[in-house]
């Protein structure tokens, strides 16, 4: 039974909220600096003007005074899933202003496929962006990487109560450290440390390849920031292919991978408990899925002998199986090479590798190796059962961090996730055969799309349909919300809606 | 308590995520570095036998 909102609840959500997009006002300060810095004096008045809205719609919904201030799991649920919608309507304000977008449509699109780490992208003319607009595209990555909540938690930015709930609401099993605050400032650590490695190591490589010190610093940063927040946005409209490099496709596949591992996996390894990433259940499944998924296409690519020599196949294979599996989505292929290069069985297998996703309380999407390791574990379970004595009691037990259970419940709960993720990728992939579209490109799009990845085949462009824009667009939120929160506001909104009521016969 | 910002809680040495960071980002990126050798022999095994 579904709980009406009272005066008080819309009050907790509205104020709640109003933090966060007062919160993506304040981070504007960053592309503003850069703007600034870069002499881009347009760009400049783009980000006053974002900051101006941000702060002032925020800040007006935070004058929205609840009469108590403990966040309670349904009130949770609606505050992340308003936030992340709120958060990418404000973030698309300057980029709207800009000349790469034709219309604010358009820039909401970027918005939340930057917020959900997606990477699709219907930019124009991406090459010659102003420096500051791309700051601020690959921001978004890190912002939602990270994910709107934590970083407001990091910062106990205006929390009083509730905290937990809300950590949880935004699609995160569980908490690293007892406190939920330290937990979002460790988080913020390991991104900190990796930023510090990986922007180094990039920025070498640019300079080698011959790029100038200040275009090698921005470049790296943002690539980095793509890559390990599994978003794959790129500062140039032939994302990875434009750096025609095997050591520059080596360096992210590193982060790509950090980036999809559980915070609670970084944790364990970092407090000194090393066998925990060669035990724990999540990252057995992504390395055999990797594994088989890596031999599928290699064998896919290999048999029909396009790229010609067996290495190119292997390097193009791997790399997109990597990017596809952790929800990064940087590409070494134009779009119509999906189609036109790729085997059937390589397309399967990265569609597989995008479908399943990465790893729990990460950046990445999909349905994630964790529920993809104990699904497997449940099969075993029931055959287990079926073969034993009607008296036998089978208890199945699974590592991730630490020794736990496999309980009916969470098969239960990981039948309903599958389902409902299989549910959207179809759903997507039917609305754009509709649209016109060979099924092919159409399920490719829609599961890049639910699962946060960013790969396209080419669908996604500046003159795709209004329709699918939008369709794409509430894939990207409900699938990096996991789709409670998602269902939660639903559910309320219908709720909402006063019914007539049926006049009593007399 | 169920809400994290009520607990205050010390973290012991033993649980203390910070304290070997460096080895630890070290340890992870060995890890990756190694199984990205093994899956690239093995797509190159298999690339080279069914080579079209």
């Amino acid at each position: 039974m579904w709980i009406r909102l009272r005066r008080d609840d819309i009050a907790v959500i509205v104020h709640y909220t109003g933090i966060f997009v007062a919160g993506i006002g304040l981070v504007m300060l960053v592309p503003l600096i850069t703007a600034i810095v870069a002499g881009e004096w347009a760009p400049a008045t783009h980000y006053v003007f974002g900051m101006g809205v941000a702060l002032l719609v925020g800040m007006s919904m935070t004058l929205v005074q609840p009469g108590y201030t403990r966040i309670r799991h349904q009130h949770a649920l609606m505050i992340a899933a308003f936030s992340w919608l709120a958060a990418a309507l404000v973030a698309a304000v300057p980029l709207a202003l800009s000349p790469n977008y034709p219309t604010y449509l358009d820039a909401a699109f970027d918005a939340v496929s930057g917020l959900t780490t997606s990477g699709l992208t219907v930019v124009v003319d991406l090459d010659h962006m102003a420096l500051s607009h791309n700051m601020w595209r690959h921001l978004t990555h890190l912002i939602g990487g990270q994910g709107i909540i934590v970083a407001a938690l990091s910062l106990a930015f205006g929390l009083r109560g509730g905290a937990f709930a809300l950590y949880l609401a935004e699609g995160r099993d569980e908490k690293v450290l007892p406190n939920v605050v330290n937990t979002a400032r460790f988080i913020w650590f390991v991104t900190g440390v990796y930023l510090v490695v990986g922007t180094g190591v990039l920025f070498i490589h640019n300079l080698i390849r011959g790029m100038v010190a200040s275009r090698a610093f921005l470049h790296a940063l943002w690539i980095f920031i793509a890559a390990y927040d599994t978003g794959g946005f790129a500062p140039q409209s032939t994302n990875a292919l434009y750096y025609h490099s095997w050591v520059f496709e080596a360096i992210t596949i590193f982060f790509m991978m950090a980036g999809t591992l559980n915070f609670n996996l970084h944790a364990a390894v970092w407090r000194g408990n090393r066998q925990e990433i060669f035990r724990n259940i999540e990252t057995r499944t992504l390395a055999i899925s990797i594994f088989v998924i890596s031999a599928l296409v290699a064998i896919g690519l290999a048999r029909e002998g396009i790229f010609g020599e067996p290495l190119e196949a292997v390097r193009k294979g791997a790399y997109h199986v990597i990017s596809a599996h952790s929800g990064t989505g940087h590409q070494t292929l134009y779009p119509s090479q999906w189609a036109t290069q790729f085997s059937e069985m390589a397309w399967i297998g990265i569609v597989l590798a995008m479908g399943l996703g990465g790893g729990m309380s990460s950046t990445a999407g999909g349905i994630k190796a964790l529920r993809v390791g104990l699904l497997f574990k449940s099969i075993a379970r029931q055959v287990r059962h079926s073969v034993s004595p009607r008296s036998a009691l089978i208890q199945t037990r699974y590592n991730h961090i630490g020794r736990k259970v496999l309980t009916s419940d969470t098969t239960v709960l990981i039948l309903i996730m599958f389902t409902t993720y299989f549910l959207s990728y179809l759903t997507g992939g039917i609305i754009g055969t509709a649209y016109g579209y060979p099924l092919k490109a159409a399920m490719f799009e829609s599961v890049s799309a639910t699962a946060n990845v960013g790969l396209s085949m080419g669908i996604t462009s500046p003159n795709m349909e209004t329709g699918l824009k939008v369709l794409y667009m509430v894939q990207m939120w409900i699938g990096r919300l996991e789709f409670l929160a998602v269902f939660a506001l639903i559910g309320h909104v219908i709720n909402g809606v006063p019914r007539r009521r049926k006049p009593r016969a007399a | 308590m169920k809400d994290g910002l009520e607990v205050h809680g010390d973290v012991s040495p033993r649980h203390d995520p910070y304290r070997y960071w460096v080895t630890g980002i070290l340890f992870e990126l060995g890890v990756f570095a190694g199984f990205a050798v093994v899956v690239l022999a093995m797509t190159v095994v298999l690339a080279l036998l069914f080579r079209g």
